[in-house]
C-alpha cells in the first residue's frame, strides 16, 4: 500500500457535498422562473400544494412554493458559505484555482497537457488542478458572487431602483446560465471513469494515493515534495 | 350573506386543478365579467354638487352603495370632472357630521356634544320665535351656499320676516362682474346696481378661433357642463388661446396655448394697452360699431353725458318698447340716431347748438380713443412686464379671428380694487370687436324659468344691502343679493340695525372671504349661530348648533333650470341612497322648523302641500310654471315623470345676445356709469374714477401703496385646481382626490425660481407666510420654486390646504392642519363702489420656517 | 371583437385629472364587486396600486420662456408586451381586443414584469402586481374604459383600432396645420422591436415626445440580454451534452485502442 495524501479537507468535502444539494434545490426552484420550458417542475410541485392550499392556480401555487424553496435554500446556503469563505480566504494565495505558472505560453501549454490527457490519453503533467479545472473554479467563484449579489438585490428590490433590479434580474439569469453550462461539463468530467480516483476522494476518503499523484499530478507532486509532505 | 360569487364557485375543488394538470397548460386569464355583473348596477340621475355647478350626472348603485358617477349624456354638453368622479369619497367621508351637535365649550374650540334632532331643532326654533316675538325678525340673517332645500329655504326665512338673505357672491362673481358687463350690455336695475349675473353669457369655444383667457382659465375653474366640454371641443377644433396669468396653468391646456406672464394686479394696464392697439390699428369694424354700439354717440365732454337724448317708441317682437335715442354726427350735420342709422361719424369733434349755445361734443369712440392714447403697448410693457410685442400680437390675433374670438370675463374674479375696471374693459373690448352674439364669440346662456313654489308676502323692512346702497356713499354698486362681507360689517357696526342670529347653510364665511379676524369678531357678537352642513369647516367651529345636512346623493331636490349653458337645460337631482347616520335633507329640516315656528294656519298655508305630498308638491308647481323657452322648445320638454326618472332636457343653441340698455345698443360708452360718475365727481367722492365710463387706469390697493415689492414680498395669487373647490369641503377630506393632488404638489405654494433661490429657498422648504399688516397671523406652508410663476406672484391653489384657522381639521383624518389660505391672512377691505372682496389685493412676506 | 384601442390627445386635455379619479373609483367598485371590500371602506385608503393612470409634472425652460408639462404615466398595452412575455406564471394575458391584463389571482409578485416593462408601469403591492387592465370588464361588455368614459373633453377616447387610428390621424393633421408643428400619433406605428405597436396611443407634437416621457426606443437592456442568453444557453447546453457524449464515445474507443496497443506491446 502506498501512502495516502489528503487532497480535500473535511471542511471542503462537507461544503462541496452540501453545496451540491443546495444547487440542486436552487436550480429546480429557479428554472421555472427563468423559462416556461421548465413549467413542468412548477406544475409537478403545484399539484399537492394547490390541493393543500385550496388554490385553483396550480402553476402559481407551484411557483410560489418553489420560490419559498429558492429563498430558503439561498438563505441557508449563504449562512453556510460565510465560514467556508473565511476559511478559503485564509489560504487565499495557496488556492489551487490560481495558475501554477503565469503567462500566455504557460496557458497554452496547460491546454496542450489537457489535450494530451483527455484526447490522446497520454501521460500529462498537471498540478492539483489542470487549467480547465482552474478556469472552471474561477468562473464558478465569479458566477456565485454575481448570482448571490443579484439575488439579494432582487429580494430587497424595494431599496433599489427599478432599473437596478432589472439589471440584477438579467445578471442573475445570465450568471446562472453560465454556471449551469459549466456544471454540466463539471459533472461529466467528475463522473468520467478517468477521474474515478478524484471522485472517490471527493465523495468518500478525501485522499489520493501518493503514487497516483506522482503519476497524474506531477506538478502537484513536486510541490508536495518541496513542502516536505512526501519524500 | 348567502351569496355565492363566481370566485367561490370556481375555488370549489380539485376538478379545476386536475384539469389544469391533465390538459395543456394554458394562460390563466383574469375573470371574465359578464353583463350579469353590470346588470346588478342601478342608475339614478343626479345633478352633481361637488362644486356649485350641478353638472348632470348619473350615479351607479351596487349593493346599496353609490359606486360611480358618470356624465349624463342627455345634454350635448354632458360632462363631469374629477371632483364628481370622486364624489363617493365625499359621500363616504368617515368624518362627516351625521348627528345634530350642540356646542359644548367656547366658540371656535370645536367642542360639541351629540344631540337629538328634536333638542337641536327646538333650540333653533325657540330662539327664532323669541326674536320674532321681540319684533326683531330682521336680526336673523340667512346665509345660504350649498342649500339642500331650494324653493323652500328662502321662502321660509322671508315668511319668518327677515329681509336678510345674504349670498356669498360678493367674494366671487357678484360685485364687479355684473356691473362691468351690465353697464355695457344693460340689465335689470336693482336700485343702483345693474347687470345680469355671472352665468349670463358663455364663450362659444367650439367655434372660436382665438381666445384670451384672462381673469379665469376654463380648465382650472372647471365647470364641465358646459364650459369644460366646449373648451375641449374648441381645442380639438384648433382654437388657440393665450393665458394672461402670472402663473402658467396646465389646466388651460399645454398645446395651442400661449402664456402672457403678467405682473399680478396689472390686468387693467394690459387691457388698456390692448384697447389702445385696437384703436391705433383700427382693428374694429366701423359698420358694426355704427349699427350695434353707441360709439357714435355725441357726448358733452364737460358732463360726460350724451348731449341730447329723447325717448322714442319702437316695435320689438310685436311689442312696443321705449328706447332712448341719442345725438350723432354725420358728414353734413348732427341729429338723432333714429334719423341717421347708418352713416354716422365714429370719430371727431362736432358743434351742437342747444338753445343758442354751441357746445363742442365728441363722439363716444373719440373720447375713448383719447382717454387711452397714452396707454400704448410700450406703456403696457412697463406696467405689466409683458412684452409690447406680445400685446400687439394678441391684438392682431384677435383682429384676425374676430368675431370668432373672445376675452374671458372672469370668475371668482373679485380680486383687486381695480376689478370693476377689468370687467368693464373686457366687456368694452369684446363689444368693440363684435364678438357678442357671434358664432365663435360670446353668446347668451339659456334658462328655463320654473313655476314659483311659495308665495310669501313682501316685507316692508329694507334688507341691509338695500339700506347700504342708499346710505353708504362707498357702496353705491353693492349687490342686493350677495353681500356677506357687508353683512359682517353690519354685525360689527350694528348699522342699520343689530344682527343677532346667523343661519349658515353650507356657507363657510371664514374660509371663503377675506379678513378672517374681523369675521370671527363679528361671529362672536352674534347671539346664536346655526350651521347646516355635512362637513366640518372653519365656520362650523363657531356654531352653537350644527344640523347635519344630507349630501346631494342622499336627497331629492327641486327641478333645476339654470346652468351656465347656451342651451336652456332642465333636470333634477334624485336621491340615490339614504342619508348617512341621522343626517336629513334640507326640506325635512326647514319643514320641521316651520312646524315649530309658524302658527298652524300659516304653516298649513305654506307648507301644507309639502307635508302631504312631499317633493312632488314642489316639482308639480315648478313644472306647471315652465317658461322662458321658445314654444318650439317647450314642445320637446319631457313629462315630469321622465325628468324625475333621470332625463335631462336641453333646448337649442341660439346665436343671440340680450341687450338690455336703454339705447338698445351695446354701450361701449356706458351711460349708466356716466351718470354715476358725474354724481360721484360732483360730490368729490374719492373713488369716483373707478366709475369713469372712459378707459382709465385704476390700480389695485397694493400698487397704489408702492410700485416695487420688497425682496421677500409677494402678491398671493390663487387659482382653482380642477380637483379642489372653493370653500366647499367636499374635496378636502377626500382620499380619492387627495392622492392625485399630492402628486401635483397642489398643497404647496409656488414662487418664481430665481426669486426663491435669491432668498435661499429650496424645493419643499417649509416657509412662514405673513401679511405685514397683520404680522401676528403666520401660516406655514411648503414652497416650490417654479419657472412658470411671475416674479411678483406667490401662487397657491385655492382652498386646497386648511390655512391659518385650521382648528377644524382636528375632526378630519385626511385633511391636515396648516398650509396657506390667503383669505385668513388678508385685511378686511372692500373694493371701491362695489363692496366686493379684494381677495388678492395685499402682499405677504415669507421667511424660512 | 375587433382590436380595442385607446388614444390620449395632449391638445384638448385640460389636465383636470377626471380620468385618474375615475380610474381610482372604478377600481374600488371592482374591489367591492369581487372582494366585498365596500367602497365606504376603500375610499378611506389611498390604495395607490389601483390608480393606474398618474400625472408626472415637469417644468422646462427658464422664466418667462418656460412651460410645464403633465405627462400621463400609464400602461401602453404593447403589441409585443414584454411583461406578458416574461411572466413566469402566465398571470399576464392578452384579452379579446388586445388588452394586456394581469390576473392578480395568479400573480405571485415576482416582479418580473416590473423589470421587463420599459415604461416603468407595473407596481407590486402586497405580493401582487398591478397595472392598467384597460377596463377589460367594461370593454368586453360594450362600455368605454372608465377614463375615456369620464373625460370631459374627449382628450381620451377609445374604440376599435380602425376608428381610433383614423380619428387620431385626423386630429394630428389638423394640429399640424394650425400650429405649424408636426404632430405625431405615438404608438400607432411600431415603436421598436421590444414593444412593437401600442394599443394606447398618444397624439402629441413630435418635438414634445421626450418632454412627455414618450420613449422612441423603449428598452430594458438587461432583460433583452437575458432573453438572448437564454436562447444561447439552451443551444450551448445541447452542444455541451452532445460534446460530452461524443467525447465519451471517442474516449472509450480510444481507450480500447490503447489497451489493445498495450497488450500488443506486452506481447
Amino acid at each position: 500500500m502506498s501512502k495516502k495524501i489528503t487532497v480535500y479537507s473535511n471542511v471542503e468535502r462537507f461544503f462541496h457535498n452540501h453545496l451540491l444539494h443546495f444547487i440542486f434545490f436552487l436550480t429546480i426552484s429557479g428554472l421555472p422562473i427563468l423559462s416556461h420550458t421548465f413549467d413542468f417542475i412548477a406544475y409537478g410541485v403545484g399539484i399537492p400544494v394547490a390541493v393543500l392550499t385550496n388554490n385553483q392556480e396550480v402553476l402559481s401555487a407551484g411557483m410560489s412554493f418553489l420560490r419559498f424553496i429558492h429563498y430558503a435554500s439561498a438563505f441557508i446556503l449563504t449562512l453556510l458559505s460565510i465560514p467556508f469563505t473565511f476559511l478559503m480566504l485564509r489560504k487565499f494565495t495557496k488556492l489551487s484555482m490560481f495558475p501554477d505558472k503565469w503567462g500566455i505560453k504557460a496557458t497554452i501549454d496547460g491546454f496542450k497537457e489537457m489535450w494530451k490527457f483527455y484526447i490522446n490519453q497520454d501521460h500529462a503533467s498537471f498540478g492539483k488542478m489542470n487549467i480547465g479545472q482552474k478556469l472552471f473554479a474561477q468562473s464558478v467563484v465569479i458566477c456565485m458572487l454575481v448570482i448571490t449579489i443579484s439575488g439579494y438585490v432582487l429580494i430587497f428590490r424595494d431599496s433599489f431602483s427599478v432599473e437596478l433590479a432589472s439589471y440584477a434580474r438579467g445578471a442573475h439569469a445570465i450568471s446562472f446560465i453560465v454556471l449551469g453550462l459549466l456544471l454540466i461539463i463539471h459533472i461529466y468530467l467528475a463522473t468520467h471513469p478517468v477521474n474515478k480516483n478524484a471522485y472517490k476522494a471527493m465523495f468518500k476518503t478525501g485522499e489520493l494515493d501518493e503514487e497516483f499523484i506522482k503519476d497524474h499530478h506531477s506538478i502537484y507532486y513536486e510541490k508536495l515534495k518541496k513542502e516536505g509532505k512526501v519524500k | 350573506m348567502g351569496k355565492t360569487t363566481r370566485r367561490q364557485f370556481l375555488k370549489g375543488g380539485t376538478a379545476t386543478v386536475a384539469g389544469a394538470v391533465l390538459g395543456v397548460p394554458s394562460p390563466v386569464s383574469a375573470k371574465t365579467i359578464t353583463t350579469a355583473d353590470f346588470s346588478r348596477e342601478k342608475k339614478v340621475g343626479v345633478l352633481c354638487r361637488m362644486c356649485a355647478q350641478k353638472c348632470p350626472a348619473v350615479a351607479t348603485v351596487l349593493d346599496e352603495r353609490v359606486v360611480r358617477l358618470e356624465p349624463n349624456m342627455g345634454t350635448p354638453y354632458g360632462a363631469i370632472c374629477g371632483r364628481a368622479a370622486g364624489a363617493i369619497g365625499a359621500l363616504y367621508d368617515a368624518d362627516r357630521i351625521i348627528t345634530p351637535l350642540i356646542r359644548d365649550g367656547k366658540r371656535g374650540d370645536g367642542k360639541f356634544r351629540k344631540a337629538s334632532w328634536s333638542e337641536a331643532l327646538d333650540m333653533v326654533a325657540d330662539k327664532m320665535k323669541a326674536l320674532k316675538e321681540q319684533n326683531d325678525a330682521k336680526s336673523v340673517a340667512y346665509l345660504p351656499r350649498f342649500s339642500s332645500a331650494g324653493g323652500m329655504d328662502k321662502g321660509f326665512f322671508k315668511l319668518y320676516g327677515t329681509p336678510n338673505i345674504v349670498g356669498y357672491g360678493d367674494t366671487c362673481f357678484g360685485s364687479s362682474l355684473p356691473i362691468g358687463y351690465g353697464s355695457v350690455m344693460g340689465g335689470t336695475n336693482l336700485s343702483a346696481v345693474t347687470g345680469p349675473g355671472t352665468s349670463a353669457v358663455s364663450a362659444d369655444h367650439e367655434f372660436a378661433k382665438y381666445g384670451v383667457l384672462i381673469q379665469r382659465n376654463v380648465g382650472g375653474a372647471l365647470v364641465c357642463h358646459p364650459w369644460g366640454k366646449t373648451y375641449g371641443a374648441g381645442k380639438k377644433n384648433g382654437m388657440k388661446v393665450v393665458v394672461v396669468d402670472p402663473r402658467k396653468p396646465s389646466e388651460a391646456g399645454e398645446s395651442l396655448t400661449d402664456w402672457a406672464p403678467i405682473k399680478p394686479g396689472t390686468d387693467v394696464a394690459f387691457l388698456l394697452s390692448l384697447m389702445n392697439e385696437i384703436f391705433t390699428k383700427k382693428y374694429y369694424d366701423e359698420k358694426h360699431l355704427v349699427q350695434k354700439t353707441n360709439a357714435d354717440m355725441l357726448i358733452n365732454p364737460k358732463t360726460g353725458l350724451p348731449i341730447l337724448t329723447q325717448t322714442i317708441k319702437k316695435m320689438k317682437k310685436g311689442k312696443e318698447v321705449k328706447v332712448s335715442d341719442y345725438y350723432v354726427a354725420t358728414s353734413s350735420s348732427v341729429g338723432f340716431k333714429s334719423d341717421n342709422q347708418n352713416n354716422t361719424k365714429l370719430l371727431g369733434e362736432y358743434d351742437v347748438d342747444i338753445d343758442g349755445v354751441t357746445i363742442k361734443c365728441k363722439t363716444a369712440l373719440q373720447l375713448m380713443v383719447d382717454s387711452c392714447k397714452e396707454n400704448t403697448p410700450e406703456w403696457g410693457e412697463k406696467e405689466t412686464t409683458l412684452k409690447a410685442s406680445q400685446i400687439r400680437e394678441i391684438a392682431k390675433n384677435l383682429n384676425d379671428a374676430k368675431p370668432a374670438c373672445f376675452l374671458e370675463r372672469g370668475y371668482r374674479s373679485e380680486r383687486y380694487a381695480s376689478s370693476l375696471r377689468e370687467k368693464l374693459l373686457i366687456t368694452q373690448i369684446n363689444a368693440i370687436l363684435g364678438v357678442y352674439g357671434a358664432k365663435g364669440g360670446v353668446i347668451s346662456n339659456g334658462k328655463v324659468k320654473l313655476g314659483k313654489t311659495m308665495h310669501v308676502p313682501k316685507l316692508t323692512e329694507p334688507s341691509i344691502a338695500k339700506w347700504l346702497v342708499k346710505n353708504d356713499v362707498n357702496k353705491p354698486f353693492i349687490n342686493m343679493k350677495f353681500y356677506r362681507r357687508s353683512w359682517i360689517e353690519a354685525v360689527l357696526n350694528e348699522k342699520p340695525y343689530k344682527q343677532r342670529f346667523g343661519f349658515f347653510w353650507g356657507q363657510n364665511i371664514i374660509g371663503g372671504s377675506i379678513g378672517s379676524t374681523k369675521i370671527i369678531e363679528a361671529l362672536n357678537k352674534l347671539e346664536m349661530i346655526v350651521c347646516v352642513s355635512p362637513y366640518w369647516n372653519e365656520t362650523t367651529m363657531f356654531a352653537d348648533v350644527i344640523l347635519p345636512d344630507a349630501t346631494f346623493l342622499e336627497r331629492d331636490e327641486c327641478l333645476n333650470g339654470k346652468w351656465k349653458s347656451p342651451l336652456a337645460t332642465l333636470g333634477v337631482n334624485r336621491k340615490v341612497v339614504e342619508p348617512a347616520g341621522e343626517s336629513k335633507n334640507g326640506y325635512w329640516i326647514v319643514n320641521e322648523l316651520a312646524k315649530r315656528i309658524f302658527s298652524a294656519d300659516v304653516y298649513e298655508k305654506h307648507f301644507g302641500d309639502y307635508n302631504k305630498e312631499g317633493m312632488m308638491s314642489i316639482w308639480k308647481k315648478q313644472y306647471a310654471g315652465i317658461s322662458g323657452v321658445t314654444s318650439k322648445e317647450k314642445q320637446t320638454i319631457p313629462y315630469l315623470e321622465e325628468l324625475l326618472d333621470g332625463r335631462v332636457w336641453a333646448g337649442d343653441k341660439h346665436y343671440k345676445i340680450k341687450v338690455k340698455t336703454k339705447t338698445g345698443k351695446w354701450e361701449i360708452y356706458s351711460t349708466i356709469l356716466a351718470e354715476k360718475y358725474k354724481e360721484l365727481k360732483d360730490s368729490k367722492h374719492k373713488d369716483a374714477e373707478y366709475a369713469n365710463p372712459l378707459p382709465v387706469y385704476n390700480k389695485p390697493f397694493f400698487l397704489q401703496e408702492k410700485d416695487k415689492l420688497d425682496a421677500d414680498e409677494f402678491v398671493p395669487i390663487t387659482g382653482f385646481h380642477p380637483l379642489g373647490t372653493f370653500s366647499g369641503q367636499q374635496t378636502k377630506n377626500n382620499m380619492l382626490l387627495k392622492s392625485i393632488l399630492e402628486e401635483n404638489n397642489a398643497d404647496c405654494i409656488f414662487i418664481n425660481k430665481k426669486r426663491g433661490e435669491n432668498l435661499g429657498f429650496k424645493n419643499g422648504d417649509k416657509i412662514k407666510i405673513f401679511n405685514p399688516k397683520l404680522p401676528e397671523l403666520v401660516s406655514i406652508a411648503k414652497v416650490m420654486l417654479s419657472q412658470t410663476v411671475q416674479e411678483d406672484a406667490m401662487f397657491s391653489y385655492y382652498g386646497i390646504t386648511a390655512g391659518y384657522f385650521s382648528g377644524f381639521t382636528k375632526h378630519l383624518r385626511h385633511h391636515k392642519a396648516g398650509g396657506f389660505n390667503p383669505n385668513h391672512l388678508a385685511t378686511f377691505l372692500f373694493n371701491p363702489l362695489t363692496a366686493g372682496n379684494p381677495s388678492q389685493d395685499f402682499t405677504v412676506k415669507i421667511r424660512k420656517a | 371583437m375587433s382590436i380595442n384601442m385607446k388614444c390620449y390627445d395632449t391638445t384638448p386635455c385640460i389636465r383636470c385629472f377626471a380620468c385618474m379619479v375615475g380610474c381610482s373609483t372604478e377600481n374600488r367598485l371592482r374591489l367591492q364587486r369581487e372582494n366585498h371590500f365596500g367602497v365606504e371602506k376603500s375610499v378611506q385608503n389611498k390604495l395607490e396600486q389601483h390608480n393606474h393612470l398618474k400625472p408626472m409634472r415637469k417644468e422646462f425652460g427658464i422664466f418667462p420662456n418656460s412651460r410645464q408639462v403633465t405627462a400621463f404615466h400609464h400602461c401602453n398595452h404593447c403589441d409585443n408586451a414584454p411583461c406578458l412575455n416574461i411572466c413566469p406564471v402566465d398571470a399576464i394575458t392578452r384579452r379579446v381586443g388586445s388588452i394586456v391584463v394581469i390576473n392578480q389571482d395568479v400573480c405571485i409578485g415576482c416582479s418580473s414584469c416590473v423589470d421587463a416593462c420599459p415604461f416603468d408601469v407595473p407596481v407590486v403591492t402586497n405580493g401582487k402586481a398591478f397595472k392598467c387592465h384597460g377596463c377589460y370588464d367594461r370593454v368586453e361588455n360594450g362600455l368605454k374604459p372608465s377614463c375615456a368614459n369620464i373625460c370631459p373633453t374627449e382628450a381620451m377616447f377609445s374604440g376599435t383600432s380602425e376608428d381610433v387610428l383614423s380619428e387620431a390621424y385626423k386630429r394630428a393633421k389638423l394640429y399640424t396645420e394650425v400650429t405649424g408643428k408636426e404632430h405625431v400619433v405615438y404608438g400607432a406605428e411600431q415603436v421598436n422591436e421590444y414593444v412593437g405597436k401600442l394599443h394606447w396611443i398618444t397624439i402629441i407634437p413630435k418635438e414634445d415626445l421626450e418632454a412627455y416621457a414618450l420613449d422612441t426606443n423603449p428598452t430594458r437592456g438587461a432583460i433583452q440580454v437575458r432573453e438572448a442568453v437564454k436562447t444561447g444557453g439552451a443551444a450551448a447546453a445541447v452542444a455541451i451534452v452532445i460534446g460530452s457524449v461524443g467525447h465519451l464515445i471517442y474516449w472509450l474507443g480510444k481507450r480500447k485502442e490503447k489497451i489493445k496497443q498495450k497488450e500488443q506491446d506486452h506481447e
